[in-house]
Formats: structure tokens, C-alpha cells, sequence
């Protein structure tokens, strides 16, 4: 795997200015997405993971506002950037899939019409020459060059999200943040949608931000995992590290979660408590009213990620006593 | 990358093959069968539609339709709708050489000419007002021409007749239809002509004539050109003037967002026949003026429609779907939003033609709208208003245009909006 890092958050806040207040939904995150990798970012509804993603392409609209933060992508800060600069990047560079396929295209547009559209609005070809493109993307999904007058309605759920990605296709955007792409597909359309998505990320060497609350479909296909909860991240690593040996105590208990076919009902973890009201998040760290493990520093203090072993990174300060102790006792 | 497997969920066999269908069959046909799942909205929109068209015509092809042109004084005053006009006709002896009460003019020494009429019918009056104005104008010519009837009265009809086969009068008054009755029995008489009137309208008017002996169904046919124009044309106004100040509005929200929807408040809070009135009272009569009141009253619908609809669709997923394929500003107004609000608009507009059309009624009956020279249906109403007890017809029949054509006008809307709306439809 390459080592090399296409797209870097620096201390990313992105808050919501509601009426009862500012709800800070990203909080001072640092992350970094490397280049060809697929990269799983999973959390409970709500915790901001979404908001993430669209931050990424600086996609946030009416009340959100990436309040503090550096988002270097290729060398640049795309924060500095004018709305017009950035209206270039996305789409060529940057692209997205969004949740739900159904309301995610223009209904009175033709599928062809929204390729074309893509592909005239970052290069000078004629529209001839971007009907063209759009037939051989179109191919290359799946998807028979003849629906390609079709409009939306008339396809499913599952050639729409094809469509979704042919859009970021057509530019070859180097990174695509996928939002949920299968929650709203079957299961067996999602699992020929992720044996796709793998396959184009080899072909062109594609990064792909994979945003999922579902663990199964980040352990299938991912390279690496973030947990999120409450606006803030709390570990990183490998899909193996961060799911066979989780560090944080909120991860063990995300994983706990998953229904398994082999448990009982009984035998399903619940999670204590509630994810907290992020327009009054708790002091120190995020997930210690609920955390079993707590102790006296987690209520005032915030830990920040560190590297616990090889690339697994966690925020949590269990590991930094551990640590400490390793280097007293050693 | 073709992959054989993702081939598989595309369309299902079924689902083609009623494409296929339905591509084989031509746009009329693709109309008519859309009956179908249309159902009672289909019919509804059809029948509508045919009447719209039907007073489209009327109004390109006015001179097709009716017989008689708008401000022609083509009969009788206050005749009902098909009553036979009462022609009086001069009736002569055979040979006697006279086509008209002209002829009877002779130099004033040779005394009266004998003519009978019918004792207690108005055709004497008709006959001695005829006479006085050709004796007027023979006066002025000065060549002691006269023509001086001596009206003898007869108690019947045969005695008339027969006075004139026997030569005791020169000629006589009677009624056409009378006349024709019983034409057969004297076949020594002749009819010279008409003594007032046209011979050709013994036919009648199938919806009356009005005060001033216009054809009432005539001028309701050209009244369906000047009632389309203010409606169609006020529309559109308020439609090219509403929709991009809504679809603004919306898009860009924000100070200008609110200004203008707090104008287009204001506006929408006066009833809306009092603002016409007061607009068309400043602007004075004319067919500009009508519209411009109308426009200005129906700005706002267009703009709450659009605007609401616009922040609506702004939302949408597919908008956020633009922006991160890098559509510009300008490129998710037209393209994203305005084809999503369009359809609401199409089924406004068709409502909105049919109000515009009972406004400018209601201005012109009320006398500030149109100038008393166009045939207009609110003029027509307001005309037959006064005389409402002895001649019904003059004020129902352009009643009912109006009401035919505000329904046609509705009833489309409405259908459409069932069809293009499916939201609304019970699923």
C-alpha cells in the first residue's frame, strides 16, 4: 500500500449555528486519507460522520460552517481557496455519492444529460465527444449504453448509484467520499455495488472516504477504519487492527453491537446511555459518561489520538498509563 | 470491466416490453392511451381542453363563427332568441311596376296615393314614418316629386287583399310570414319589397338582439377574443414577472428574499378586484391598462408559488448532487431547479388565465375597463343589466360564455395538476 497522503485535515470544526446554539458537529479533527486506499469512517447516526464527508469538499450548506480547520488536498489548502476554485476542484478532483440514489438525481434530467454535464462544466470538448465519454463510463458500470436517455425514475436503485459514481468517474476524480452508498440498496445489490466499487478503486487507483454506520460493509471492503462518536474521532488503524484487537473502549462496544446471526438476543451488548447533546457536549472526553472504564482525568480532560501500535491510533488515556507504565517499568 | 454479473439487475423482461409498447405507438396515440391511468382526470383534462380550443378558434376565426359582425345593427331591437322578426312587406298588384315606396312618388297636383294596412297592427305607424322620411327627402330634392299616402284601414286581411286585386288601393302593408300564408290564394298579387328591415334576417337570431338591434350571438363570439387576450396576456405577464423574481427570491434568500416577498405581501393583502379597479381608475380605459391591473394582481401567486417550491427543490439531495460535481450558480438555477418548479407553474398559469379572464369581465361590467367600443362580454353583461326583466337573454347568454370559459380554463388546470402532480393522488 502506498504511503503516500492525498488529502490532510488539519484541526477540522465544522459547527451548525441552530437557534439553541452552535452545535459543533466535527470537532477539532485531524486525519489523514492516503492516497489509493479505501478508508472506512463509521459512527452512530448523528455523530457527525456525514458532516465530514461533505466538509471534505467544502459541500456545507445554510446553517453549517467550517468554522477553524486546514484541508490540504494535493499541497493546497482548499479553505483558501474562492467559491470558484473550489466549484472546479469538485467534480474533477473531488467527487460524491450520496445516500440515498433516489433523490440524489435530477428527476427532469436525462442520465446522459447529467454525465455530459459533468464533463462540460471542467473541460472544453465538444458535446458530441462528452456523449461519447459518457456511453464508454456508463459501459464500464454496467449499465447498457442505450438507457443512457433514460431519466431517473426509470432505473433502480441500484443503477442509480452506478450512475452516481460514473459522475465521479468521468473526471477520474482522485477522491470520492461516499456517504452511505448502500444503506438504502439490498443486500444483494449492496454486495455487487462494494465488488464494483473495489474494482474501479484498482483500476484507476481511486481513493474512496467510505461513510457507513454499517461495520460489515467496512471490514469487507475498506483498507482502514475511523470511529467517530460525538463529533470527534476517537480510533484509527487498519481494519484488522481496529477490529479484531479494538483499543478504545467505544469502538469494543460498537463492535459488541453488531448483530451476529450465531448470538442470542441475549447475548447482544447494549451500550449504556445516550450519545451525548452536542450543543452541551460533556468535558473531557466525549464518550466518558458511558465509558467503563472511566476514571477521574477522562471527565476533565480531553485525550487526544495517539499511536498505540503500528499504524492503530486512539484517543483514549487508558493506553497512555499503559504506556507510561511500559516506559517506567522498561 | 464489463462484469457479466451487474448485467443481470437491469430491466426486467416485463417491464421492456411495456416500453416497447408504448414506443411502438405515435404522440396522439401515446395521448389517448394515457386514458388509462389517467382515468377521470384524463377525461377531465380532454373535454377541457376541446372547449379551450373551441374558444381559441372562436377568438382567431371570430368571422367563421358568427353571422354578424360586433357593432352591426342587423334586426329589431329586443328580439328574443329565435323569435321571428315582423317584416313589413308592401304588397302590389301583379305588373304594377313599383319594387318599392319610392315608386308611389308622383308631382304633388295628382293627389294621394291610396294604401291599406290592417286596422290595430303597428304596421300602420311603420308605414306613415316610412313615407314621411321619402317625402322628406323628395322635399329637399325640389323636383315636385311627392309621396303622400292615404292610409285606408281594413278590419281583415282577405278584404285587403282583395281591395287590391280590385284596384281600390295601389297597394298594401302586410306582415312577411302573414303574406307568405297565404300567397297561394292571389295569385294576381306580388310582394314588391320591404317596407323596413332585411328580408334575409326572417330567419331570426338564435340568442335575441340586444337594445340597439345588435345580434347578441355575434357579438358573444367576438367577445371571446378581446376576454382571451386580457386573460392570456395578463397571465403571462405575471408569469415572466413572478417566476424569476420567485425563483431569485428563493435561490438567493437572504435581505433581497425577504424585501421582496415583503412587497409581494403587500400587494396580496388588497382584495384583489379593488386593486384592479383602483389601477385601471388611474390608468384610465384600455385593453393595456386592463392587463397591466391584472398582471400586477397576479405577480404574487407566481412568486410565493415559485419561491416556495424553489426552497423547497433547494434542498433536494440532487441540488447537493450538482454542487459536488462542481455545477455552477447559474447552471443548478436553470437547469436543477427551474424544470423541478416548472410544472406548478403550467397548472397556475391555466387557473390563472380562467381568473384573469372573470376580472377583466368584472372591470369592463363595472365601466373601467374596456372602451365601449369592443365587443366585450362584461360591457355586454353590464348593457344587459338594465334590462334585465324584459330581455333576459342580453345578460345571460354573455354570462354563460364567461362561466364556460372560467370552467374550461379551471377544469384543465385542476386535471393537470392531478396528472402532473402525483403527490396529490391517492396511491
Amino acid at each position: 500500500m502506498q504511503e503516500e497522503i492525498l488529502y490532510s485535515i488539519r484541526d477540522l470544526t465544522v459547527s451548525y449555528h441552530t437557534r439553541a446554539g452552535d452545535v459543533v458537529a466535527v470537532d477539532d479533527v485531524t486525519m489523514d486519507v492516503m492516497s489509493g486506499e479505501i478508508l472506512g469512517l463509521v459512527g452512530e447516526s448523528g455523530c457527525g460522520k456525514s458532516t465530514l464527508g461533505k466538509a471534505l469538499l467544502r459541500l456545507h450548506t445554510g446553517l453549517a460552517e467550517i468554522t477553524s480547520g486546514e484541508l490540504v488536498f494535493e499541497g493546497t489548502d482548499l479553505m483558501k481557496l474562492a467559491p470558484r476554485e473550489m466549484t472546479n476542484i469538485r467534480g474533477a478532483k473531488l467527487g460524491m455519492i450520496f445516500q440515498d440514489p433516489m433523490t440524489s438525481l435530477n428527476p427532469v434530467q436525462r442520465i446522459v444529460d447529467h454525465i455530459k454535464e459533468t464533463i462540460l462544466a471542467h473541460e472544453a470538448v465538444s458535446e458530441l465527444v462528452a456523449e461519447q465519454r459518457a456511453g464508454e463510463i456508463i459501459e464500464l458500470l454496467g449499465i447498457r449504453r442505450e438507457r443512457l436517455d433514460d431519466y431517473p425514475h426509470q432505473m433502480s436503485g441500484g443503477m442509480r448509484q452506478r450512475v452516481m459514481i460514473s459522475l465521479a468517474l468521468a473526471l477520474h476524480a482522485e477522491l470520492v467520499v461516499a456517504d452511505e452508498p448502500t444503506t438504502s440498496l439490498d443486500v444483494i445489490v449492496e454486495a455487487k455495488f462494494l465488488d464494483l466499487l473495489k474494482d474501479l478503486q484498482e483500476k484507476f487507483n481511486l481513493t474512496i472516504l467510505m461513510i457507513t454506520h454499517n461495520i460489515g460493509v467496512v471490514a469487507e471492503v475498506a483498507d482502514r477504519v475511523a470511529v467517530m462518536y460525538a463529533g470527534k474521532i476517537m480510533e484509527i488503524g487498519t481494519v484488522d487492527e481496529v477490529f479484531l484487537k479494538p483499543k478504545h473502549p467505544y469502538t469494543q462496544g460498537l463492535l459488541s453491537s453488531v448483530p451476529n446471526i450465531k448470538l442470542d438476543d441475549k447475548d447482544l451488548y447494549h451500550m449504556e446511555g445516550m450519545p451525548p447533546n452536542l450543543l452541551d457536549p460533556p468535558k473531557g472526553c466525549r464518550f466518558h459518561p458511558r465509558c467503563p472504564y472511566v476514571m477521574d482525568k477522562c471527565r476533565s480532560q480531553v485525550p487526544q489520538l495517539t499511536v498505540i501500535e503500528g499504524r492503530q491510533k486512539a484517543a483514549c488515556f487508558l493506553y497512555e498509563e499503559v504506556k507510561a507504565r511500559e516506559v517506567v517499568n522498561g | 470491466m464489463a462484469d457479466p454479473k451487474t448485467k443481470d439487475i437491469e430491466v426486467s423482461p416485463e417491464e421492456s416490453r411495456w416500453k416497447e409498447d408504448l414506443e411502438q405507438v405515435g404522440f396522439v396515440r401515446k395521448l389517448f392511451l394515457a386514458r388509462k391511468w389517467y382515468g377521470a382526470d384524463w377525461w377531465l383534462v380532454s373535454i377541457s381542453a376541446i372547449m379551450v380550443l373551441g374558444f381559441l378558434m372562436m377568438a382567431v376565426f371570430p368571422g367563421a363563427f358568427a353571422p354578424y359582425g360586433p357593432h352591426e345593427l342587423v334586426g329589431p331591437r329586443f328580439l328574443a332568441p329565435g323569435e321571428v322578426p315582423e317584416i313589413p312587406v308592401l304588397v302590389v298588384h301583379q305588373g304594377a311596376n313599383i319594387s318599392s315606396l319610392e315608386d308611389y312618388a308622383r308631382p304633388s297636383d295628382q293627389g294621394r296615393v291610396p294604401l291599406g294596412v290592417l286596422q290595430g297592427l303597428p304596421t300602420a305607424g311603420a308605414l306613415r314614418e316610412e313615407a314621411s322620411l321619402i317625402d322628406g327627402q323628395l322635399k329637399d330634392r325640389d323636383d315636385d316629386l311627392r309621396l303622400r299616402p292615404d292610409i285606408i284601414r281594413f278590419d281583415t286581411r282577405q278584404e285587403m287583399l282583395q281591395a287590391i286585386v280590385d284596384g281600390e288601393v295601389e297597394g298594401a302593408v302586410v306582415q312577411l310570414q302573414e303574406f307568405e300564408k297565404v300567397a297561394g290564394d292571389y295569385p294576381d298579387l306580388e310582394l314588391a319589397g320591404s317596407i323596413s328591415g332585411d328580408l334575409s334576417t326572417q330567419g331570426g337570431f338564435i340568442l335575441g338582439t340586444n337594445e340597439i338591434g345588435q345580434d347578441v350571438f355575434s357579438r358573444l363570439i367576438w367577445g371571446t377574443r378581446i376576454a382571451l387576450i386580457i386573460g392570456f396576456s395578463a397571465s403571462l405577464v405575471a408569469l415572466f414577472l413572478g417566476v424569476p423574481l420567485g425563483l431569485l427570491a428563493g435561490y438567493v434568500g437572504g435581505p433581497f428574499d425577504r424585501l421582496l416577498s415583503l412587497l409581494m405581501d403587500s400587494l396580496y393583502a388588497f382584495p384583489g378586484l379593488i386593486l384592479a379597479i383602483a389601477i385601471t381608475a388611474v390608468l384610465g380605459p384600455s385593453v393595456l391598462n386592463v392587463i397591466v391591473a391584472i398582471a400586477v394582481l397576479y405577480i404574487p401567486t407566481y412568486y410565493r408559488i415559485v419561491r416556495g417550491q424553489t426552497l423547497s427543490v433547494k434542498e433536494e439531495v440532487y441540488i447537493e448532487a450538482a454542487q459536488s460535481i462542481g455545477a455552477k450558480r447559474g447552471d443548478i438555477l436553470w437547469q436543477y431547479i427551474f424544470p423541478n418548479v416548472i410544472p406548478s407553474v403550467a397548472i397556475i398559469f391555466s387557473v390563472n388565465v380562467a381568473d384573469a379572464i372573470l376580472t377583466g369581465a368584472g372591470l369592463s361590467f363595472l365601466g373601467l375597463g374596456l372602451p365601449p367600443t369592443i365587443a366585450d362580454w362584461g360591457i355586454d353583461l353590464a348593457r344587459g343589466q338594465r334590462f334585465i326583466q324584459t330581455a333576459w337573454w342580453m345578460i345571460t347568454f354573455p354570462g354563460f360564455a364567461i362561466m364556460l370559459i372560467v370552467l374550461a380554463f379551471t377544469m384543465m388546470g385542476e386535471g393537470l395538476m392531478e396528472i402532473f402532480n402525483p403527490k396529490l393522488r391517492e396511491r
